[in-house]
């Protein structure tokens, strides 16, 4: 219906309309875990035949949205539609790679990397999400690979065989996939080096953190950085691009909680998934400290960085408020009484 | 602890005029996907003929406190799932901040879990709207997601916020009130 570019061809896989002969293949290929991926029973007894097979096929072709047939070495593998919403700027996303030999082996984030393409630069979309049933840990990784982020988990979201499953939400914005544009693992398409700090690195740390807004205190001069290095477990990592120093990211460990602190990336060189990288790192960093969860602290007013920690995971805790004592400071003497 | 109660009756077709003045009021509608100004009475006409002949699943209700029509709100179910979305809007600005909204959401959770029967009820908020949160929090909602520059009011992307409230929490809701 609204198929306006017919054919996509990428590196294994071919996007092309439904022909004849796509119903009989797929049900040839059936399995009782494609239904369970749909969130469909594992265990039901019969198999779809070709008719019911067309009829499913036929409600896609008059669903409204975009769609393809799937195509590998000259075989219909699979299925894919991309519903765009009323405000037509957003796009729901599904997809079946129906054939189990072509599971497991980056078909499906082949076809998320070329689907994507088509959403932001054919169709101009501003985003793009899908929902998943939260055991689909292939589908999962799939859409991460390709770009996509957890938004959300939809606890007990619908029932299969008898026990209540979670969905999950995902989604991937234009300009997060620009950022991630031709490199199908996700790597900035620029060159970063993620690196240690070394001692050399410090103005051009602190001229990156004012250039971020961030304050400045006593932990920062180059003697207590050096110093908590060398006498705490953490790590400093740097990510360097085009010769200058332009994220940062520091870590700490305290009774198996990491802590990232000075996350900042230079305000020339954001959207470009460096602070994502450099969170990546952190963590596998804390991991690899003993660590078993990541915290940060965060100002509220800051929400584009609420909003990139969100979309990596991390949650906010209601309960917990920061209260502090400021010590030694009495010069304003303004409760001490003389 | 005495709760503020409210009744949730038909919508007819004399609100409608009283709808299309709170929806195009911006205070009103700030924290909804409504853009005020955009209303017609021939709109809400089309609207109230749609949802008197929708899925009879599908619940709209006007929300009556101390005799005055204030708001309205609505369930949405699944087409094939156990679950439905809420809607709400207190129109009448001078009921605000009495709890009206919170009684509703609590009689629509009453009727979504012991009369229809349903596993879970959810909604999406924009988080700017902190009373909004702090009330459904309050009647035991959750946050489950965070959808970023997931709609588009008056050509600016806002994130929007997931909440939900399952049957079984809300049971146990029941058993400690009581």
């Amino acid at each position: 219906m609204q198929q306006s570019v017919t054919t996509i061809q990428g590196d294994r896989v071919l996007f092309r309309p439904f022909q004849e002969g796509d119903a009989e293949e797929s049900a040839r290929v059936w399995t009782p875990e494609l239904r369970y991926m749909y969130g469909g029973s594992r265990t039901a007894p019969g198999r779809p035949t070709g008719a019911q097979r067309r009829r499913g096929k036929e409600q896609i072709m008059t669903s409204g949205e975009h769609h393809f047939a799937i195509e590998a070495d000259g075989r219909y593998i699979g299925w894919l539609g991309l519903r765009v919403n009323d405000d037509e700027q957003s796009g729901s996303y599904r997809i079946g790679i129906e054939n189990p030999e072509y599971w497991g082996r980056g078909y499906g984030t082949e076809v998320a990397g070329l689907m994507l393409r088509y959403a932001f630069e054919t169709l101009g979309l501003h985003r793009v999400h899908l929902k998943a049933a939260a055991y689909n840990l292939r589908g999962r990784r799939c859409y991460e690979k390709a770009g996509f982020r957890v938004e959300g988990i939809l606890r007990q979201s619908f029932q299969v065989d008898g026990e209540w499953q979670d969905d999950v939400l995902m989604a991937i914005l234009k300009v997060e996939w620009e950022a991630r544009r031709g490199d199908p693992l996700g790597r900035p398409t620029d060159d970063v080096t993620i690196r240690s700090y070394r001692q050399t690195d410090h103005p051009a740390a602190v001229a990156l953190w004012e250039a971020s807004d961030l304050h400045l205190g006593g932990n920062d001069t180059p003697e207590m950085i050096a110093w908590k290095l060398s006498t705490q477990p953490g790590f400093f990592l740097v990510a360097e691009m085009d010769g200058k120093i332009v994220g940062t990211v520091i870590g700490s460990l305290e009774r198996g909680w990491g802590w990232v602190q000075r996350l900042a990336v230079h305000p020339d060189y954001r959207r470009r998934g460096i602070a994502r990288r450099l969170m990546q790192e952190a963590e596998e960093a804390h991991a690899a400290l003993g660590a078993y969860r990541t915290c940060l602290l965060t100002h509220r007013e800051n929400e584009a960085a609420q909003a990139l920690y969100r979309g990596h995971g991390y949650e906010t805790w209601d309960k917990v408020i920061v209260m502090s004592r400021e010590l030694g400071a009495s010069e304003e003497g303004e409760c001490c009484g003389d | 602890m005495s709760e503020t109660r409210v009744t949730l009756g038909p919508i007819t077709e004399e609100y409608l005029p009283q709808y299309v003045v709170w929806l195009n009021d911006p205070e009103v509608v700030q924290f909804t996907t409504v853009c005020a100004g955009t209303i017609t009475s021939e709109g809400e006409r089309e609207w109230f003929a749609r949802i008197s002949a929708a899925d009879p699943r599908e619940r709209h209700w006007a929300i009556v406190a101390e005799g005055r029509h204030v708001g309205s709100c609505a369930l949405m179910p699944h087409p094939t799932q156990a679950q439905a979305s809420f809607g709400i809007i207190i129109g009448d600005k001078s009921a605000w901040g009495k709890g009206y909204g919170a009684a509703a959401l609590r009689e629509v959770l009453r009727i979504a879990f012991a009369e229809m029967d349903l596993h879970r009820v959810h909604l999406t908020i924009f988080p700017e709207n902190e009373r909004g949160r702090r009330c459904y929090a309050r009647c035991g909602l959750r946050q489950e997601g965070y959808l970023r520059e997931s709609f588009c009011k008056e050509g600016t992307w806002l994130d929007q916020i997931a909440m939900a409230i399952l049957r079984e929490e809300w049971e146990a809701q029941q058993c400690s009130s009581q």
